[in-house]
């Protein structure tokens, strides 16, 4: 039962980080998972269910290698859940445009320093606007 | 559209060989135009934008907009191309 605690919480988020490292697109895996899951059940699952095996583990046995699994687990476990369920949340804020508005004007270069330039109402091709959090 | 500057914008669209156009607004002057600043967001304390997509229509009108509730979501792209597809014919 321990075997398979440790197999379930660091076999799981080693597939999750590794996904997310190699940027894997697959919701299962890895990026998809942090990504595109408000929260990941799934993921989160998983987890608690290999540090439960691992309490239940320690009630059976009560000897130092359980106590030590448990240890282990409950810190990284602990740290995804919160992270996933309130460390990543953005403080509340309000889109100041609505379907149906006009979007804003800009006067902005891209990736070659070259001016891009539309006004607000200006007639352009159809454009979907990325707006990147992160840093690269 | 980042926060980044052009030069950094540049590397990652060739990296990535992306197609897309990158638009540098490090001043933020769009995000301030949407609402979406997100004051000293980033780890190294710099203005950064909130997770947010908009797709604008041929006229300048907004026809979708996608706002993540925590910084880890994205747009999904089965929900880009559905919006795409519900544009109104010419628009």
């Amino acid at each position: 039962m321990t075997w398979l605690s440790l197999i379930l919480v660091f076999g799981t988020l080693a597939v999750v980080g590794v996904g997310v490292a190699a940027e894997v697109p697959d919701p299962r895996l890895g990026a998809g998972e942090i990504i595109y899951g408000r929260v990941p059940w799934l993921l989160l699952g998983v987890l608690w269910v290999g540090v439960t095996l691992a309490a239940v583990a320690l009630f059976r046995g009560r000897r130092l290698p359980e106590l030590g699994v448990l240890l282990l687990e409950i810190a990284p476990v602990a740290y995804v859940t919160w992270y996933v369920l309130v460390g990543s949340a953005v403080p509340p804020h309000t889109l100041t445009v609505d379907v149906g508005d006009a979007f804003p004007g800009y006067a902005l270069v891209d990736q070659d320093g070259a001016r891009r330039e539309v006004a607000s109402g200006e007639r352009r091709a159809p454009a979907l606007y990325i707006f990147y959090r992160g840093g690269w | 559209m980042s926060v980044h500057s052009p030069e950094a914008s540049r590397r990652v669209k060739e990296r990535l060989k992306s197609r897309f156009t990158f638009l540098a607004d490090p001043e933020g002057t769009l995000l301030d135009g949407l609402g979406i600043r997100h004051r000293a967001g980033r780890n190294d304390g710099a203005d950064i934008a909130y997770p947010t997509a908009v797709l604008v229509d041929g006229r300048g009108v907004v026809r979708w907009v996608f706002q993540g509730q925590t910084y880890r979501e994205r747009a999904r792209p089965e929900d880009i191309f559905a919006a795409i597809e519900a544009l109104p014919e010419g628009s």
